[in-house]
């Protein structure tokens, strides 16, 4: 096992793409060694800032200065948890409406995912993707934002909502392995690991570094 | 992206952006590399998703679970992207055929399953980009699901029977190709992946 991650990490450290990953995953997991909630969403959140920044800078053409496309690409995602958020909260508070509430938060946040998606909207509606500061660029990881916020606002519309936690559901959401390109965590699921986190002796770092040297490989 | 996609890219994505230039054998090894490049590259992802989840103590559900290897179109999008293909079901598809199913409908249930099939796959080229190429490629994979939807049972692999190898190969054999033929549409510009689907089956 220590031979073959050894072979793999001489192969990795031959290209320049292959050594950003060792050092994103070290510093990852490094970062995740033992963390609270707050602490794993302000880390997420820096993550995105940090990973769209980089993007921004190797292609993607925009009319916004840096600062404003960091800004940007963080706060369409932040909307859409507040409306999700936001939405849960005055839902738990008039039982009665809770399906319209959660049906108008999802009709929301799919209008936010439209607008910033759909380049015909983009250039047919210039003042509303302007004042979302979203023109002509992107926003990364946006996609998959909207299916896991998507994902908990059906559940708390059944029968069994869930007892969604904001600070919980910043860090699914901001949570920095899936946070680009999935897969996409089911609320239920992700908090049942997150708010029981094992101390870092006992997590599976056989799993670990078998699933990151492949995928990396 | 992983090691392996990144030098597989530098050799197939210049062959699909100009298949003006190449003849049909190039252009088929292209697609065919093209099939591994997005699995590699997006199932390695994945995996770098599911190993720092596990260094976190987090858990991760899986992504892929060898689409290559199914023998029917189902399968493979049960197998393909899973975490996404079951949001499609939960609240595209399921709530459209459910809506369907409560008028007169009801009498056609494939006609039911065709419709959810098509605007779920409709809305899932959509939400890989808004260009014509991907809706076309989530309608092609829509009209795939449906064809074989109103196939007759007998035709058909099901999960557990025991068809033969013969019968397995063929259905492998036309499942894959389906599949990679449909990368082009999600690989190139509409006009680009037509030209290339011209010179491949030994047209222009």
């Amino acid at each position: 096992m220590l031979e073959h991650f050894l072979f793999a990490t001489r192969v990795l450290l031959r290209t320049a793409k292959g050594t950003l990953h060792i050092v994103f995953a070290l510093a990852v997991v490094a970062s995740f060694w033992r963390v609270r909630a707050w602490q794993l969403s302000v880390y997420g959140a820096m993550v995105a800032a940090i990973v769209s920044r980089w993007r921004w800078t190797t292609g993607v053409e925009n009319e916004l200065s840096d600062a404003g496309a960091m800004a940007v690409q963080f706060a369409v995602p932040l909307l859409c948890v507040l409306v999700t958020c936001g939405a849960l909260a005055v839902a738990r508070r008039v039982p009665g409406r809770r399906r319209a509430i959660i049906a108008c938060a999802i009709g929301a946040v799919m209008a936010l995912w439209t607008v910033c998606k759909l380049s015909v909207l983009r250039e047919h509606v210039p003042a509303l993707s302007q004042a979302l500061g979203t023109a002509g660029m992107p926003v990364m990881g946006l996609s998959y934002v909207v299916l896991k916020l998507v994902h908990l606002l059906a559940d708390a519309a059944g029968p069994r909502p869930p007892e969604a936690r904001a600070t919980t559901v910043m860090a699914m959401v901001f949570f920095p392995p899936t946070y680009a390109s999935g897969p996409v965590h089911r609320y239920d699921e992700f908090a049942r690991s997150f708010d029981a986190l094992p101390g870092a002796r006992a997590r599976d770092w056989a799993t670990a570094i078998r699933r990151i040297t492949w995928g990396t490989l | 992206m992983s090691v392996l996609a990144a030098h597989l890219g530098d050799w197939v994505l210049p062959v699909l952006a100009e298949p003006a230039a190449y003849g049909a054998g190039p252009l088929w090894l292209a697609l065919y590399g093209y099939a591994a490049y997005i699995y590699i590259n997006f199932a390695g992802v994945s995996d770098i998703a599911i190993g720092l989840g596990a260094a976190f103590g987090v858990a991760v559900p899986e992504n892929f679970a060898r689409p290559y290897l199914q023998l029917d179109i189902q399968s493979f999008w049960r197998s393909w992207h899973i975490t996404l293909t079951r949001w499609l079901q939960a609240y595209i598809f399921m709530p459209i055929s459910k809506r369907l199913m409560r008028t007169r409908l009801r009498r056609h249930p494939k006609l039911v399953a065709s419709v959810g099939y098509l605007v779920t796959f409709a809305f899932c080229g959509v939400w890989h980009g808004d260009t014509a190429g991907l809706l076309l490629w989530g309608l092609y994979h829509g009209l795939g699901l449906c064809i074989y939807a109103v196939l007759p049972v007998s035709l058909k692999v099901l999960p557990h029977s025991r068809p033969s190898p013969l019968r397995r190969l063929v259905w492998w054999t036309i499942t894959f190709h389906f599949v990679t033929l449909g990368w082009l549409l999600f690989a190139c510009p509409l006009p680009t992946a037509l030209r290339a689907l011209a010179r491949l089956v030994g047209f222009g």
